[in-house]
């Protein structure tokens, strides 16, 4: 097995070009020369993928203006195709494609298509399959690169999935996990599309051996992405709690995600409108600013949990005593989840 | 005049059930909001299937026809339940409507297996026909126990999905498999020479597969694709032995709190996409079956003297429905339209 990383130049370090990725960029498409082209598009690349330093993308995950945030996306992920094309076996900008693809489609293609459902369904089904491929081209990034560290895996993965994820270990958990959250994201918004819908079980063996590797991989994303794991490949209302719990553990209580991800997917299953409501409440009264590098994902969260609070009503609808009983939030050992 | 087909049990379960609610909660508490009629669905259908989509249409229709006076709200997934849940909370109002296979169906009357009367279909214009004929029956039956049929669902052919190749009905008879839901069929089924059937949920399928509980499932490609169990099952015995059927209900009072000239227009739309589910099934279950070919499924077409037993098989299976499970008359009329022109 080989595996090639592009050459970084040195001197020209995704610091120094950080700021400039603009300027680096026309550089490299007007400056004749192919190595003076190469060293500024590799600049560029880990620039835009933040490797070798802190992360490039951090501009966006501080951000408290989610619509600024999902106007700026695009560009920077087209730009990120463009930079692509000259240097196609950049690992790290493939990863950071494929994760900047499936956070727009995710949160700025996806859930405002939900917003739409009850008003113009046919405009939100639109809405749902553009995200879905979306979701497609972020799993062909994030496969590429697994194809460069194991060639002919993604067949593999198609084929024999639980065989073929033990080849991949714990370095290879960003592409993994991000390969696996798009292929699955894809799958479960078109049920329709039976080549990918026989592809579940492609999801289940690569959650199984990421969690194997390191169950405490990216504060708790693995068991994030449990959370939301179907019946048919395993999922449940136990699991999904038991996985929130210890997401909630490794994230310190410094994410909301999965208290709204635990209120939508268990608490209304088993309508338990009381619990629904708390833990929504305690989202809601979250202070945001507190965690800087979580202020976009948690403000993305209070938003949607203000809808989902807006739909009370029509999401509860079974008779009180019909609830199954959840461990209230004060019932709960985590006291961080109660910081108040 | 079709009292004698409901069937008692769960009849008389719901009744009592529905009698104790009423004290507690009034019915239907969602049905008359502002002035709005809101029907509340449960739906086996995964959110994102054809068929719920299909749904989320009817209801996005209905709103439109209604200028927003009638509001389906589709639960998928079977948040409310298994089919026998949802009828239970249909009978005392927290539902409204639900969607249902042949199984959940037999809950009301064992008769409905008229629509899959073994080896009688042998197409999609066969059970139509058949459909036609004895469809009025069993709309007069659920509409006995509080039940509007709104349209009828095709979910596909059932074939047999076995872990062995052999397509020997000798050899298929022999597994355990899924029983599904309360399959009051499963007497006929061992006098056919099955063994009992595992009752298990639609969720603790796959770790059967795994463990070994079930070893086989009798079932619609479709479904099969939906839950992945080709991943135990690597064989599809090719006989197309019964359509699997479905229907969509709603709760009489509820849909009788629209008015007539309404409910005219909203039934037709329900027919409507109905149809258009039905017209494009075909096509989707060929391609989950190719995607599962795609994923190592095998086809195996039973050579035709293996045919013609599982023909003798299901012809003595087919005596011991006429009268005992559905009326004679039913019988015999579906047996005359199902062979119409067809020399058989």
């Amino acid at each position: 097995m080989i595996r090639q990383k592009p050459v970084v130049p040195s001197g020209a370090g995704r610091s120094q070009m950080a700021p400039f990725p603009l300027l680096a960029l026309l550089l490299a498409l007007t400056i004749s020369g192919c190595s003076i082209k190469g060293m500024a598009i590799n600049s560029v690349a880990n620039a835009l993928s933040g490797a070798g330093g802190d992360g490039g993308s951090n501009v966006y995950l501080t951000d408290d203006d989610p619509i600024l945030v999902g106007e700026a996306l695009p560009f920077s992920l087209k730009l990120m195709e463009t930079i692509l094309q000259e240097t196609p076996e950049h690992e790290e900008l493939l990863v950071a494609t494929a994760t900047g693809f499936v956070s727009y489609a995710e949160m700025w293609v996806l859930r405002p298509s939900r917003y739409l459902e009850d008003t113009d369904y046919l405009a939100s089904k639109a809405e749902r399959l553009r995200a879905k491929k979306l979701f497609l081209r972020a799993s062909g990034y994030a496969g590429r690169v697994l194809e460069l560290r194991y060639p002919g895996i993604v067949e593999r993965l198609r084929l024999s999935p639980h065989e073929a994820a033990q080849e991949l270990g714990a370095e290879d958990l960003d592409a993994l996990y991000w390969y696996g959250a798009a292929l699955g994201r894809a799958i479960s918004n078109d049920l329709g599309d039976a080549e990918l819908l026989v592809q579940g079980r492609t999801i289940q063996a690569l959650l199984e051996r990421a969690l194997e590797l390191d169950e405490s991989w990216n504060k708790g994303a693995l068991h994030e992405f449990r959370m939301g794991l179907p019946k048919q490949l395993g999922g449940s209302p136990e699991i999904a709690e038991a996985a929130y719990m210890r997401a909630m553990e490794l994230n310190e209580g410094t994410s909301v995600g999965p208290m709204v991800s635990l209120a939508e997917s268990v608490f209304v299953a088993n309508q338990d409108r009381e619990a629904f409501n708390q833990i929504l409440a305690r989202v809601l009264e979250f202070d945001a600013e507190q965690y800087p590098d979580n202020r976009l994902t948690n403000t993305l969260a209070q938003k949607h949990a203000e809808w989902l609070l807006s739909k009370v009503d029509e999401l509860f609808w079974s008779a009180p005593g019909d609830a199954k009983r959840h461990p209230q939030p004060k019932e709960m050992s985590t006291s961080w989840l109660l910081s108040s | 005049m079709a009292t004698f087909l409901v069937k008692p049990t769960l009849r008389g379960t719901l009744l009592a059930i529905s009698a104790l609610c009423l004290l507690l909660i009034s019915a239907n508490p969602a049905s008359a909001q502002r002035g709005r009629t809101v029907i509340r669905m449960g739906s086996l259908a995964p959110q994102n299937s054809p068929w719920h989509e299909s749904l989320m249409i009817m209801a996005e229709r209905w709103r439109e026809e209604s200028n927003g006076q009638v509001r389906l709200q589709v639960i998928p997934n079977a948040t409310a339940g298994e089919e026998a849940d949802v009828l239970q909370k249909m009978s005392f109002g927290q539902l409204h409507a639900g969607t249902f296979s042949l199984a959940g169906l037999q809950n009301l009357t064992d008769a409905v297996a008229v629509l899959a009367i073994p080896m009688l279909a042998e197409d999609q214009e066969d059970l139509h026909r058949i459909r036609d004929a004895v469809g009025p029956y069993l709309e007069e039956v659920f509409l006995e126990q509080g039940y509007v049929l709104l349209h009828w669902a095709d979910l596909g052919w059932m074939r047999f999905f076995t872990k062995d190749p052999n397509p020997d009905p000798d050899v298929v008879k022999g597994y355990r498999y899924v029983q599904w839901g309360d399959d009051s069929m499963s007497d006929l089924w061992r006098e056919a020479g099955f063994p009992p059937g595992v009752r298990m949920n639609m969720a603790d399928i796959t770790i059967g597969l795994e463990r070994g509980t079930v070893d086989a499932i009798n079932t619609a490609p479709l479904v099969v694709a939906g839950y992945m169990w080709f991943s135990a099952l690597k064989y599809m015995i090719d006989v197309r032995w019964a359509p699997l059927s479905g229907a969509t209900l709603v709760d009489r009072d509820t849909w009788e709190s629209i008015p007539e000239d309404l409910r005219v227009r909203l039934k037709g739309i329900a027919e409507e996409v109905g149809e258009e589910v039905q017209a494009k099934l075909l096509e989707w279950e060929a391609e989950a079956i190719d995607a599962m070919m795609g994923q190592g499924l095998e086809i195996i077409e039973p050579p035709p003297d293996i045919m013609e037993k599982w023909r003798v098989l299901f012809e003595q299976a087919r005596g011991m429905l006429r009268g005992r499970v559905i009326p004679e008359a039913w019988f015999d009329e579906a047996i005359r339209v199902g062979t119409q022109g067809k020399g058989r």
